[in-house]
C-alpha cells in the first residue's frame, strides 16, 4: 500500500454544488432532524499560538541561517558575481559542463521544482528529442539510487511520463580542490512519453522497451562533469562539510533537554519515517521515565501546509514495518529546510523496537483496545514532554526549542533556553509503568469474560472499542465493562434496569453509562430515552435471543436527566409497551 | 432565485471545505449519490440558519457524515448489490480512477467508526482532537479507531484475499 492511500481520491473533481446548494437554501423545505448536531467552536489554538508560532519563527530563521553565515565568515574563496542557484547555503554552486549528445538550457529550475528538493540544482534540455533534466545535489537527497519510473495523469489522461536514474558522483566529476559536498549526486529523468502505460506506478510499463531509454539516462550521468560558475562564483562549500547535509541529513546536532540524559545517536528507525514521507532525518534516542522516546528532525514535506509551532498531533500507528506498534508526535520549527521538522515517538512495549526489517521481526501483537488506549494516553504525555525538551542546536549555538506554545508565549526561553519554565525536569518526571501482562496473549481483566462467573451471553461495546461482556450464570445475566465494574441482574423482569458506569478512557472522569435489561414479550425495537427524548449517541445492542438488551449511553449518569424509565420498549407496529 | 440570508457567509466556507468535505463523505460512504446529496444538505441547512452557527465549517462537517449516515442506512434497508467496481463512477458519471475505487472498496470492509476515524484523520486531515469532536467520541479513541484502520486497510490494499476480516482487535 502506498504510503497514503487517501491521496487516490485527490484526483476525483467533486461537483460543482454551490447552485444546488442555493437552491435548497431558499427553498420551503423541511430541515432534517439536525438540531443535535452541536455548534462546536473551533478548537484550534488562538490568539496565543499566533504569537508564539512567529516568536519561534524568528529563533528558527536566525539559527538555521546562522550555518551560511558562519560559513560566509570562514570559507568564502570567492565572490559570488554570477547567476547562482536560488540557496547559497546549501545547493550545489557548480554548473553542469555540456553533455554530449544533449541540449542543455541556460536557465536554472527554480528550486522548489526540483525532484531532489532544496538541496539541488537543476537545468533542463532534451536529447535524442525528448525533454530531459539533469539535477546535482546531496546524496541523500536521493530517495533511492538506480532507476525509477512515474507518470502523472490528470482525469484518466497521461500528462507526463519519465524515467529517472539517480546515482553518486564520482570525484572525477566534480571539479578538483571542489570536493563539495553539495554536488555528490545526480539525477537525470528523461520524457518516457509512449513508454509507460496511462496509470501510475511501475507496473504499467514495459521493461524492455524502456531500457533503451534507461541505459540512456546511465550514460548521460555518468557524462555529468562539473564546473564552477562563469564569471568567479562561490568555488567552496558555504558550509562547513562536518555539519553540512553530508547524507542529506539535518546538520544539526540533537541535544536533549536539561534533566533528560545522554541523547544516543542512532540509525533511522526502520520504520520510521519523518513525518509520514522519507525524507531525510537525523535519529537520537532518550530514556526518560523509564520508557525510550526517539527522536527525529529533518526537512518538513511543504504539502503538509506546515505551520510553523503546530503540532500534527499524535499518530498511532501499525507501524510502518511490521511488529511495531508507534505513537508520534511532532511539529514544525520552520517552514521549509533540513531541520524544519521534529518528531519524537514511543513504542508500546508491547513489542520490541525492531532493529531491522528481516524476517526475524515479530509477528505484531494484537492488543485490546482498552489497554492501547490506557497506554497510548501515557506515551502520548511522555512524547509530549519529550516534544517540548528537545533542543535543535545549530553550529553557532543557537538553540532552537521546538516549542512552548501549548503554555503560551510568555512562556518561550528569552534565549538557548532548554524548556519551556514552567515545565517540569524531565528527570524528575515520575517513572511511566505498564501493567505488568501488558501484551500479553490474554487480555487482563476486565474486560475479559473467562473469570466470570457463567457463559458470555452476547458482547457489545463502548467507548468505540471497549468491550461490554454480557454474562449468564448463577448470579443471573450480568453485564461487565471497562474499569472492572459488574452489574447483576437476578430476574427477567422488564421493569429492572442493571447500569455501571465507564469513565471517560482520556480523562478517568465519569463518560457514560451501560445499561442492562430484559426486554418484554413482543418487543420489536429498544430504545434509550432522556427527557429530552432519544439520547444521541446511544446504542442498544439486543441478545441473538431477543430477550435481553444492552444499551450503552456515552454521556455521564448526572448529566442523561433520567426519568423513571429511560427505556422504551415498542412493539412491531411502534406502539410503546407499558412496564 | 431568492438566496438564504446566510449563503454569503458561507461561500468562504464553500471554497475552504467542499471538496474535502466532498472527497470524505464519499471516502466513508462509498456512494457519490449520497455525498452529492449529504454536502449539498448540510450546506443548505447552515445556510439556513444564518449567523446562529458559530462555527459553520464545524457544523457542516458534523452535519453531512450524520445525513450520509441516514442515507447510508436507507439504501441498507433496500436490497442492493455489493458496490461493483464501477458502480460509484457510473452511478455519478464521474470519472474516478481504479486505484481509488479500490480503496473506496476496501474502506467499505471496515466497520463504521474505524472508516470515519481513519476518513477524517487520513483522508481529511483532521488532527485525532477535531476528528474526535466531529465524531463525537474521544481523540484517544480515534487514534486507536484509525490506527486499526490503517493496519487492515493495508492487508486490504496488498492483498484483498488474504486481509483479516475484521478480528475482534479491529473492532
Amino acid at each position: 500500500m502506498s504510503p497514503d492511500p487517501f491521496r487516490r481520491l485527490d484526483r476525483i473533481d467533486p461537483p460543482e454544488q454551490w447552485d444546488e446548494i442555493t437552491r435548497r437554501a431558499a427553498a420551503s423545505g423541511v430541515d432534517l432532524d439536525l438540531g443535535a448536531v452541536p455548534d462546536i467552536r473551533p478548537r484550534r489554538r488562538a490568539t496565543a499560538l499566533v504569537a508564539a508560532a512567529a516568536a519561534i519563527a524568528l529563533v528558527a530563521g536566525i539559527a538555521i541561517a546562522g550555518v551560511g553565515d558562519a560559513g560566509d565568515e570562514e570559507e568564502h574563496t570567492a565572490t559570488t558575481t554570477a547567476p547562482a542557484p536560488a540557496d547559497e547555503g546549501t545547493t550545489c554552486p557548480f554548473a553542469v559542463e555540456s553533455l554530449p549528445g544533449v541540449a542543455l538550457d541556460e536557465s536554472i529550475v527554480p528550486p522548489h521544482d526540483l525532484a531532489l528538493g532544496q538541496d539541488a540544482t537543476s537545468r533542463e534540455g532534451t536529447v535524442d528529442g525528448r525533454s530531459l533534466r539533469v539535477t546535482v545535489g546531496v546524496p541523500g537527497a536521493l530517495a533511492s539510487e538506480g532507476h525509477s519510473v512515474g507518470s502523472a495523469t490528470v482525469d484518466g489522461e497521461q500528462t507526463e511520463a519519465w524515467t529517472t536514474y539517480r546515482a553518486p558522483l564520482d570525484a572525477g566529476q566534480r571539479p578538483e580542490g571542489a570536493a563539495d559536498p553539495r554536488c555528490t549526486a545526480a539525477e537525470v529523468a528523461i520524457d518516457a512519453t509512449g513508454f509507460v502505460g496511462s496509470g501510475e506506478g511501475n507496473d504499467t510499463f514495459d521493461g524492455e522497451a524502456l531500457a533503451p531509454l534507461q541505459d540512456r539516462a546511465e550514460e548521460i550521468l555518468a557524462a555529468v562533469r562539473l564546473s564552477p560558475p562563469a564569471e568567479g562564483g562561490t568555488t567552496t562549500s558555504t558550509v562547513p562539510a562536518e555539519q553540512l547535509a553530508l547524507d542529506g541529513d539535518c546538520p544539526f546536532r540533537l541535544e536533549p533537554a536539561v534533566g533528560t540524559g545522554p541523547l544516543r545517536p542512532i540509525d533511522r528507525p526502520p520504520d520510521a519515517n519523518a513525518q509520514r514521507s522519507d525524507r531525510p532525518a537525523t535519529w537520537g534516542s532518550v530514556t526518560v521515565a523509564g520508557v525510550e522516546v526517539l527522536v527525529g528532525v529533518g526537512e518538513s514535506d511543504p504539502q503538509r501546509n506546515p505551520t510553523v509551532g503546530d503540532r500534527t498531533g499524535y499518530e498511532g500507528g501499525g507501524g510502518q514495518a511490521p511488529g511495531t506498534d508507534t505513537l508520534e508526535g511532532s511539529g514544525w520549527v520552520a517552514e521549509e529546510g533540513p531541520c524544519s521538522f521534529v518528531s519524537a515517538r514511543a513504542y508500546l512495549p508491547a513489542v520490541a523496537r525492531p532493529e531491522d526489517t528481516s524476517s526475524t521481526v515479530p509477528e505484531p501483537v494484537e492488543l485490546p483496545s482498552s489497554e492501547v488506549i490506557l497506554v497510548s494516553q501515557r506515551l502520548e504525555w511522555l512524547v509530549d514532554v519529550v516534544l517540548d525538551a528537545v533542543v535543535v542546536q545549530g553550529p553557532d549555538q543557537d538553540d532552537l526549542v521546538l516549542d512552548c506554545v501549548s503554555r503560551g508565549p510568555d512562556a518561550l526561553p528569552t534565549s538557548g533556553g532548554t524548556r519551556c519554565p514552567q515545565d517540569p525536569d524531565p528527570a524528575t518526571l515520575p517513572p511511566v509503568t505498564f501493567p505488568d501482562d501488558f501484551g500479553e496473549a490474554e487480555p487482563p481483566e476486565p474486560p475479559s469474560p473467562a473469570a466470570r462467573p457463567g457463559e458470555v451471553y452476547f458482547e457489545a461495546e463502548a467507548w468505540d472499542g471497549f468491550p461490554i461482556y454480557v454474562t449468564r450464570g448463577e448470579r443471573g445475566v450480568c453485564v461487565t465493562a471497562h474499569a472492572g465494574s459488574e452489574s447483576c441482574s437476578g430476574g427477567a423482569d422488564p421493569k429492572g434496569l442493571s447500569m455501571v458506569e465507564v469513565p471517560d478512557p482520556e480523562t478517568g472522569e465519569p463518560g457514560g453509562v451501560v445499561l442492562l435489561g430484559a426486554r418484554p414479550a413482543g418487543t420489536a425495537s429498544t430504545e434509550v430515552r432522556s427527557a429530552n427524548g432519544p439520547v444521541p449517541g446511544a446504542e442498544v445492542t439486543v441478545a441473538p435471543d431477543g430477550q435481553w438488551f444492552v444499551a450503552w449511553v456515552p454521556i455521564p449518569f448526572t448529566e442523561l436527566g433520567m426519568q423513571p424509565w429511560p427505556v422504551v420498549h415498542r412493539d412491531a407496529e411502534g406502539t410503546e409497551i407499558p412496564l | 432565485m431568492t438566496t438564504s440570508p446566510g449563503l454569503d457567509r458561507l461561500r468562504p466556507v464553500y471554497e475552504e471545505v467542499h471538496a474535502r468535505l466532498w472527497r470524505a463523505v464519499l471516502a466513508w460512504s462509498g456512494s457519490a449519490e449520497v455525498a452529492d446529496e449529504a454536502v449539498a444538505e448540510a450546506f443548505a441547512q447552515a445556510a439556513r440558519r444564518g449567523d446562529a452557527l458559530h462555527d459553520p465549517a464545524a457544523w457542516i462537517w458534523r452535519s453531512a457524515f450524520r445525513i450520509a449516515a441516514g442515507d447510508l442506512a436507507r439504501i441498507r434497508r433496500e436490497p442492493t448489490e455489493p458496490l461493483g467496481d464501477h458502480e460509484v463512477a457510473q452511478r455519478s458519471g464521474l470519472a474516478i480512477p481504479g486505484e481509488a475505487i479500490d480503496l473506496l472498496r476496501a474502506l467499505q470492509q471496515l466497520g463504521d467508526q474505524q472508516r470515519r476515524a481513519v476518513v477524517l484523520t487520513d483522508g481529511a486531515g483532521f488532527p485525532a482532537p477535531e476528528a474526535a469532536a466531529l465524531m463525537g467520541t474521544t481523540a484517544a479513541t480515534v487514534r486507536v479507531q484509525a490506527s486499526r484502520a490503517r493496519r487492515r486497510l493495508r492487508h486490504l490494499l496488498a492483498d484483498p484475499e488474504t486481509a483479516p476480516q475484521t478480528p475482534e482487535a479491529d473492532r
